[in-house]
């Protein structure tokens, strides 16, 4: 489809590149398991008012699994807002939020291109419900709020050249770090919330170095573990103990609520976790 | 009666009347006051560069580039072009030299460099997602893409994947001892797109995206590539060679300011401003733009762009010139 | 979304909407039970083009069509040079997750609209949640069946449609029949004419013709005060504290559940918070500072009507604020899943549909 606005590539279709020891199993180079705690997350990096021209910006860094000092997940958030609505849209007692969230062209191991694809909408709608709890709505009737999340590099371990399923776990991972950064971002902005709210992921994993037992990690790396059964993210407000946004999916082994309840519960300490690295990084923006 | 006066903080008075904000700024009322520019600096003074490099683990080359309040990150990244996907593909003969004219034509035709600038990402708010690339994206992407082709700073030899892999120094020699002239058959072209997108904002968004494309560009390294007959794909293995890039083109841009706002030309006074920020790219309407490369020795122009106004002439020109050289030296240290 | 829709409720009547659904036991404004689904009509076999399709009207006259359409296509890339022997042993294929495509498409909103999007990937989600659901599409190494699933709502989406798309596709899902391959091994492939030979995509038992296993279903489960509410209507849902949609599954029986009691066992799939449009809503005022009633204070600046704003009136509306407790959350979702409990109804009642 060729874009008139943008300088669009050969009309031939073009192949990314394809390694020759893809398909060959035996050289496909495992990530070392996983070496931290299951109840400890990466080194995240969170900085504010990386965009002056913007009402807040936040940007966000987590530390790649395995390489110490590298970071993987790289994302950014700009606010714009409270700014008023266009004259002709209806009446509005609460603030009204659009979030957009973009993959970078070269995001991921797959380029992605310039046109918004389902993906990144679902994603923007996660990110819109976890903040609409956060936001104290009804401060700022007929105004709207532009929250706009651009992810520089994905998740993905550009090594591991196989595994289909796993970008659908990493996508939770890159919804995470959404909620922690636009929330930074908020806070910049100087717009009136609840609490902050932090995004977490837990994941049920089943590794054969275990026996095939299944256990539950937090801030799970899809390169580090054998098969992910179940995650969940939690977008988790402290203060109140409440949830704003709840996105589980996989096969539970069995219809026991233990175990689900023991994910969520591990999901809401990832985001404890998250929650003091922002409010550290907001504190040292206010104070 | 005296009239009652009205003052304002700083940045009131900017967002309200700017001209008169920047003109009392450069041309201060009383001698004490120094003269200079709204955000400090004299006006043929640019702001520095920080350029980092190798920074993304998807791409295959990138940098970072800070100047001031702006900061966008360029992305290279590199597909295959199968020969079969390439409509109108001619192979060229044994027997037709190769210029570079041939070769820049090549490049152009097979469409193999693919710039593009994206400013919706909310760096500034005049820009929001959502809608389709401003007039300001799109010439941005045209100007990159343009003198991405002018300067020649990528030789499509690099570009193309061969059937066979060609080793460096090896020739095959035959049983009379003499050289033989492999008949080698092109299955591919790399095609880098080079993705640059705008964290932030403020002004002079030209200089800024050139420099990280060159960065970026010098900093890539394209996978060693081959056909692989079983499969009838090109494979690629995973040691990878530096992409050559010839000389160093780095992009001076310069707003011209005038003394009356509107009037006719050549009344009043006017001052060059060097790397103008967003404020002052709002009141000016004369940019003029000089790439210079100096890697060679001697300076050597590889573009000139002016648009806008009258004021910049042959001797402004001139004089321009070597302060796109001192720009140079500035941005080829920052490079190192 | 399609959730934030706007409710035409004044806050009188969501607050009295909101009271009647806080009380123990909670008087809806049907009188239906807190766990009674509406009444619903539904056939299939209606699209002859099709391998599978259905379609479902539910009480407040909403409607939606499914239609499910395969194709073989050629499997590309490193797995079809892969595999071996034991790639013809169920537990070794592997179903590629693009091999099912699923579009959803509601009368008057663009496709690429984040609502419509939202609603694709929770459908998309909880099909291929357990890996099983492509496995079926194998045909053999080169070659596997794509399937294309078309959601369409017929009617303006007055509520929020998830659960009947999710029924419909659920039905269509079960009246699906991939035509009797003929050929054998690797070699490409040719089917049988015959489309009474055609077997089910989800099998059935040959005897009492019900089903062996079944796709998945999403249900929309909310919140209010402490008492949970199946199926709500769109008033409903425009008071609710919190809305959950919930996709259940069935899961295979094993020895020590036999004597668990009636009903099926259930697997959770995936869960997903619904923005509930209860958040868009206006807020009453108080007669406290109403002007109306002669309040003195309602002329006061901002800080009063800040602090009358954080103070809560009974019987005055107020959007919720915040999200919910885990606690709640967890009721939410171990009611779903009970055994004998609504999913497990509203799975016989599909079951008990006439696949002409």
């Amino acid at each position: 489809m060729a874009d008139r606005r943008r300088i669009n590539g050969p009309p031939g279709a073009t192949i990314p590149p394809i390694y020759e020891d893809a398909s060959d199993k035996s050289v496909v180079t495992r990530q070392p398991p996983r070496s931290r705690p299951a109840n400890a997350i990466r080194q995240t990096y969170l900085k504010t008012g990386v965009t002056p021209s913007a009402s807040g910006s936040a940007y966000l860094e987590v530390e790649m699994a395995g390489k110490p000092g590298v970071s993987g997940l790289k994302l950014s958030c700009t606010v714009h807002g409270p700014r008023s609505l266009p004259r002709s849209s209806l009446f509005s007692p609460h603030i009204i939020l659009s979030t957009h969230v973009k993959f970078a062209p070269f995001a991921t191991k797959q380029r992605r291109g310039y046109l918004r694809d389902p993906t990144e909408r679902d994603l923007g709608s996660h990110l819109e419900a976890a903040l609409r709890g956060a936001i104290i709505a009804d401060r700022w009737p007929k105004s709207g709020v532009d929250i706009i999340v651009s992810i520089i590099e994905g998740d993905q371990d550009r090594e591991t050249s196989r595994q289909q399923g796993d970008e659908a776990w990493d996508m939770m991972n890159t919804l995470s770090g959404c909620i922690t950064v636009a929330s930074a971002a908020l806070a910049d902005a100087g717009i009136d919330c609840v609490d902050t709210v932090a995004g977490g992921v837990a994941a049920l994993v089943r590794d054969d170095a275990d026996n095939g037992k299944p256990k539950i990690v937090i801030d799970p790396v899809p390169s580090e573990h054998d098969k992910i059964e179940a995650a969940c993210c939690v977008a988790y407000l402290p203060t109140r103990d409440e949830i704003t946004n709840l996105w589980f999916k996989g096969d539970m082994p069995d219809d026991d609520m233990a175990t689900y309840m023991e994910l969520v519960q591990q999901g809401i300490q990832a985001s404890k976790h998250a929650n003091r690295v922002l409010v550290q990084c907001i504190g040292e923006t206010v104070g | 009666m005296a009239q009652p006066t009205l003052t304002f903080p700083r940045p009131v008075f900017a967002k309200l009347s700017p001209h008169p904000f920047l003109l009392r700024s450069l041309c201060p009322q009383s001698e004490s006051d120094p003269a200079g520019r709204t955000n400090g600096r004299a006006p043929r003074e640019a702001r520095s560069i920080n350029i980092h490099t190798s920074s993304l683990s998807h791409a295959h080359g990138s940098a970072v580039i800070r100047t001031g309040d702006t900061t966008v990150i360029c992305g290279v990244r590199a597909e295959v072009l199968p020969v079969a996907s390439i409509p109108q593909f001619r192979p060229r003969a044994a027997f037709e030299e190769e210029t570079e004219t041939s070769k820049r034509a090549e490049l152009k035709n097979y469409d193999l460099l693919v710039p593009n600038i994206e400013l919706a990402t909310g760096c500034a708010p005049q820009f929001l997602p959502g809608v389709p690339p401003t007039a300001l994206a799109q010439t941005l992407s045209t100007r990159v893409y343009s003198l991405l082709h002018g300067s020649g700073m990528v030789d499509v030899e690099d570009l193309r994947i061969w059937k066979r892999q060609k080793k460096e120094g090896e020739m095959e020699v035959d049983e009379d001892g003499e050289e033989e002239r492999e008949e080698q058959e092109l299955v591919g072209y790399w095609v880098l797109y080079v993705d640059l997108l705008f964290v932030s904002f403020d002004g002079n968004p030209f200089d800024a995206a050139w420099t990280a494309v060159v960065a970026a560009l010098k900093d890539t390294k394209l996978p060693v590539a081959r056909w692989d007959t079983e499969r009838e794909a090109v494979v690629c293995s995973r040691e990878s060679r530096p992409l050559k890039v010839r000389g160093l083109p780095v992009a001076c841009s310069a707003a011209v300011f005038l003394e009356k706002e509107y009037g006719e030309p050549g009344e009043g006074r006017h001052w060059i401003l060097l790397d103008p920020d967003r404020l002052e790219e709002t009141l000016c309407r004369e940019v003029i733009t000089m790439v210079v490369d100096c890697s060679s020795g001697e300076t050597r122009i590889r573009a000139i762009e002016k648009q806008g106004g009258t004021v910049v002439g042959r001797e402004l020109l001139r004089g321009f010139a070597g302060v796109a050289e001192q720009r140079w030296k500035e941005v080829s240290k920052a490079m190192q | 979304m399609a959730t934030t829709q706007q409710v035409l409720l004044s806050p009188a009547e969501l607050a009295y909407l909101h009271a009647s659904l806080s009380l123990t036991p909670p008087i809806r404004p049907d009188g239906r039970a807190p766990n009674l689904f509406r009444p619903l009509v539904a056939e299939t076999g209606i699209l002859p083009g099709t391998n599978g399709s259905a379609r479902i009207c539910f009480a407040d006259g909403t409607e939606a069509i499914v239609g499910v359409k395969a194709e073989v296509e050629k499997t590309r890339g490193a797995d079809a040079t892969e595999g071996g022997e034991d790639a013809e042993e169920d537990n070794n294929r592997e179903g590629r997750s693009e091999w099912v495509e699923l579009t959803v498409e509601i009368p008057g909103l663009r496709d690429d609209d984040s609502g419509t999007a939202f609603l694709s990937a929770m459908l998309q989600e909880a099909l291929l949640a357990d890996g099983g659901f492509a496995r079926k599409l194998w045909i053999n190494r080169r070659y596997h069946w794509k399937l294309y699933l078309d959601i369409l709502l017929i009617s303006p989406p007055l509520s929020y449609p998830l659960p009947l798309l999710s029924l419909t596709t659920h039905l269509a899902l079960l009246a699906t029949r991939l035509p009797r391959l003929k050929s054998e091994g690797d070699e490409d492939p040719f089917f049988d004419d015959d489309w009474a030979a055609a077997p089910y995509l989800y099998p059935r038992d040959k005897k009492s013709s019900k089903a062996l296993a079944r796709p998945p279903v999403t249900l929309l489960v909310m919140a209010v005060g402490r008492n949970i509410i199946f199926d709500p209507a769109k008033e409903e849902l425009a008071v609710a504290d919190v809305a959950l949609a919930v996709s259940v599954g069935e899961a295979a029986e094993t020895d020590d559940d036999k004597g668990k009691g009636k009903g099926r066992k259930l697997r959770l799939l995936s869960i997903r918070t619904i923005d509930p449009p209860s958040r868009l809503t206006p807020p009453g005022v108080p007669n406290a500072s109403n002007a109306a009633y002669g309040a003195a204070g309602a002329t006061q600046k901002q800080p009063e009507a800040r602090m009358a704003e954080a103070e809560v009136v009974e019987g005055v509306w107020r959007a919720p604020r915040g999200g919910a407790k885990p606690l709640v959350m967890a009721a939410l979702v171990q009611k779903a899943l009970e055994r004998g409990g609504v999913a497990d109804e509203v799975l016989d009642a599909l079951d008990g549909v006439d696949l002409g």
